[in-house]
């Protein structure tokens, strides 16, 4: 794509990158949770026991996984479906990416494909050799209501269709997707909720102008200012001082004996 | 013997120096004789354990005086003579291409600042402690003055006038512990077995503090330093920022700490205090500062002070810790100054602002300045980071001892974070982006700059991972400063 990063400029990419779109399309459906791939097996022990434990965590982890299927295959779509948005240039050079990227690919496709045996659960006759194998480390929950074996299943089936569901929405709303700026809800979403610009009000630019002002001023005027002060003060004193030295002898006399007289004074408050 | 001949040998040499006519032989006999004090220092740390007489000279100087020229390697003179006589070396090598006028002179003039240093960090005789002091002051004032920039005059006057005044009250501290000495000798173990009033040791302790204090420097004393490190040719400024600096630290350790550990203690919360002020206050002005030697300057003053902090927090780890990140802020401050003068000569600018897209052009001078720009900001793995963290440590344990402890730390760690800020900021705006009429004709590291930073990377890196290996040699020393001398109360 020639350094392009938004999709909003793609489309239609699954002709010319075939290995970057199958590989992708398995991510997508893996991390969607749809069994049986592997990210089904790792979902669906985390949504059990988060039911066992508390509906609450158990709503909200059902409902973050259903916008991670909406949004993941929302950009499978918007990138590899449809048609391309960019530029005459930028089609003609369409291509997957040197093996030495796409082997990769391949390999980790296949892993989220087959990945998930290593956890099959028991009620689907595994033996769970991923919960085995961290026994020493983690020790198996506590239950406080576990669940039926009738139940658990109930929830796997719930959740892939949901998940289907999703997918399937998905397609008929980003199929033929045009770019369009967002409104409302969308524009505070599409500006990540404005928290960099937040950051950026509160902290950076306050700082930032803190920092000018010690620089600028405390640093260059104040502290600065002091030390060359003291420099100048000794210069001004010194040619004052200068002034003294006239060459005239009667004022040098006069002086002597000032000296002479302070010197006395000072000896005789320093004896007692 | 060892370190007599760390002073003699760069002493010698150096007034050698001024003899040579050839420009190319000035700098191959500077090198080569840098390379014989890196191996004499390197042979003093590592063969020999502390009581070995080798690493002790005491005969009789100005005897009428009672002076004598004592000067012994513990462990914090032998880390700070490491570090002394590795960065001579690697500045040398790393600024060969910089030509010099009259550069005889220039070589003669670091070789003897060399000797001064290295007297600094061996001298067991307070007076011997001054006058190696001034050695080592001089001829960075020279070169300051000579081969600096437009403004050096002014600047390098007014460096002399600071550390000068320093140095003077310094003295005054020196005399009236003498004359309170038992036989009147000037010898350290005579110092350290005075036992003086909290008064006596308050006025005394800031006569000595002020002079390191402005060596180090620390606010509100630290205004000489960003303009010297700016208007001096860059060799200069390694030495001032690397090594030089360290001299303030080294005296607070060594002629402070065990001579009056009351006042040490009484007054800690003001120097503390000054510290961490300094450590957000630079770190902040670091942020804003457009050219790159003000900006190391900046972040010099936030680093020593940090290692300040740590060694008046009164603990082992806090000496340790200050000990290593001495080392540690010398070898990665090298590193950055010989980068920064590769670019300015490249390019003729310091400027962030003119510059941009470098690690297009360079490659490897992107490399190796991320690694130690990585380091300045303590990350693990990096030499600094173990020193941090030691110092950290002594801050957070502090807290039994000192009401603001805890205060303190939280500032410091902010001043780490501004740190990763202005650090990151200035990779960000030198390196990456679009390359621009500056910089589009700059071209990447000669043979020699990549042996000089090959060098300072290594040592990052093997002190960052095993930094047991200084430790090792400071732990006693540390010890029996931490325990033995500072909470010997008056």
């Amino acid at each position: 794509m020639g350094g392009e990063q938004d999709i909003r400029n793609m489309g239609g990419l699954s002709k010319k990158l075939k290995t970057t779109y199958w590989t992708f399309l398995i991510g997508c459906i893996a991390i969607a949770g749809i069994p049986p791939l592997s990210g089904f097996f790792s979902k669906d022990a985390i949504l059990m026991n988060a039911f066992a434990n508390s509906k609450l965590l158990f709503s909200i982890a059902m409902f973050t996984a259903m916008l991670t299927a909406f949004y993941m295959f929302r950009l499978l779509f918007i990138t590899f479906i449809g048609k391309f948005r960019g530029t005459q240039e930028q089609e003609r050079h369409l291509h997957d990416s040197p093996a030495a990227m796409t082997i990769p690919l391949v390999i980790l496709a296949i892993l989220s494909i087959f990945g998930g045996f290593i956890g099959v659960p028991e009620v689907l006759k595994g033996n769970n050799l991923i919960g085995k194998f961290l026994l020493p480390v983690i020790p198996p929950a506590q239950h406080v209501h576990s669940l039926s074996h009738s139940e658990e299943i109930m929830w796997m089936v719930i959740s892939t269709a949901l998940m289907l569901g999703i997918i399937v929405a998905a397609w008929f709303i980003f199929r033929n997707y045009k770019r369009k700026d967002g409104t409302g809800f969308g524009k505070l979403l599409e500006n990540k909720w404005y928290v960099d610009e937040l950051y950026d009000k509160v902290i950076v630019q306050p700082l930032y102008r803190f920092g000018d002002f010690l620089k600028n001023v405390i640093d260059n005027k104040v502290v600065d200012g002091l030390v060359n002060g003291v420099g100048r003060a000794v210069n001004y004193g010194s040619r004052q001082l200068r002034l003294l030295q006239s060459g005239q002898v009667g004022a040098y006399v006069l002086m002597m004996i000032i000296g002479m007289i302070f010197i006395f004074v000072l000896q005789f408050f320093i004896r007692k | 013997m060892i370190p007599v001949l760390l002073i003699f040998i760069p002493l010698l040499a150096g007034v050698l120096t001024f003899f040579f006519r050839s420009e190319k032989a000035v700098r191959s006999w500077s090198l080569g004789i840098s390379f014989v004090t890196m191996a004499v220092a390197v042979i003093g740390v590592t063969i020999f354990d502390e009581g070995s007489p080798l690493l002790t000279v005491n005969t009789p100087w100005l005897q009428t005086l009672g002076s004598s020229f004592f000067v012994r390697l513990d462990g914090l003179g032998k880390i700070l003579t490491l570090l002394t006589a590795i960065s001579f070396p690697v500045i040398f090598t790393s600024t060969w291409s910089t030509p010099y006028k009259r550069s005889n002179n220039f070589y003669a003039l670091m070789l003897l600042g060399q000797a001064g240093l290295m007297g600094v960090f061996v001298a067991a005789d307070a007076l011997l402690f001054y006058f190696f002091w001034e050695l080592a002051l001089i001829p960075m004032y020279f070169i300051a003055s000579i081969w600096g920039g437009e403004k050096r005059i002014r600047v390098t006057f007014k460096f002399f006038i600071y550390t000068f005044i320093g140095s003077v009250l310094m003295l005054i501290g020196i005399l009236y512990l003498q004359s309170k000495t038992a036989n009147h000798s000037f010898s350290i173990q005579a110092f350290n077995n005075l036992q003086l009033s909290l008064k006596e040791q308050s006025w005394l302790f800031w006569l000595f503090f002020i002079a390191f204090a402005i060596k180090m420097p620390i606010f509100p004393l630290h205004t000489w330093q960003p303009d010297t490190y700016e208007q001096s040719p860059t060799a200069a400024t390694m030495v001032l920022s690397g090594v030089m600096v360290k001299m303030g630290l080294l005296g607070i350790i060594r002629w402070v700490m065990p001579v009056m550990p009351a006042a040490f203690h009484s007054w800690g919360d003001v120097a503390m205090s000054l510290s961490v002020i300094g450590i957000v206050y630079a770190s902040l002005i670091a942020m804003r500062q457009d050219d790159l030697k003000r900006l190391i300057a900046f972040s010099s003053i936030a680093h020593i002070g940090l290692m300040n902090m740590a060694l008046f927090s009164e603990n082992i780890s806090g000496v340790q810790g200050a000990i290593l990140q001495m080392f540690n802020h010398g070898i990665n401050i090298i590193g950055l100054w010989a980068i920064v003068e590769i670019i300015e000569r490249k390019t003729g600018t310091r400027k962030m602002s003119e510059l941009g897209g470098l690690a297009q052009k360079a490659p490897a001078m992107a490399v190796f300045f991320v690694v130690i720009a990585l380091a300045n900001i303590a990350l693990p793995l990096t030499n600094s980071f173990p020193g941090e963290f030691l110092m950290f440590n002594s801050l957070l344990t502090a807290h039994t001892t000192r009401l603001y402890a805890l205060l303190f730390t939280v500032f410091a760690g902010l001043g780490i974070i501004l740190g990763a800020v202005y650090t990151l900021n200035m990779i960000r705006k030198t390196f990456y982006g679009e390359t621009n009429t500056v910089t589009a004709g700059v071209t990447d590291l000669s043979l020699n700059e990549k042996i000089a930073l090959s060098a300072v990377v290594i040592l990052v890196i093997v002190i960052g991972v095993y930094p047991q290996l200084l430790l090792d040699i400071t732990n006693n020393f540390s010890e029996m400063i931490a325990n033995k001398d500072m909470f010997r109360k008056a």
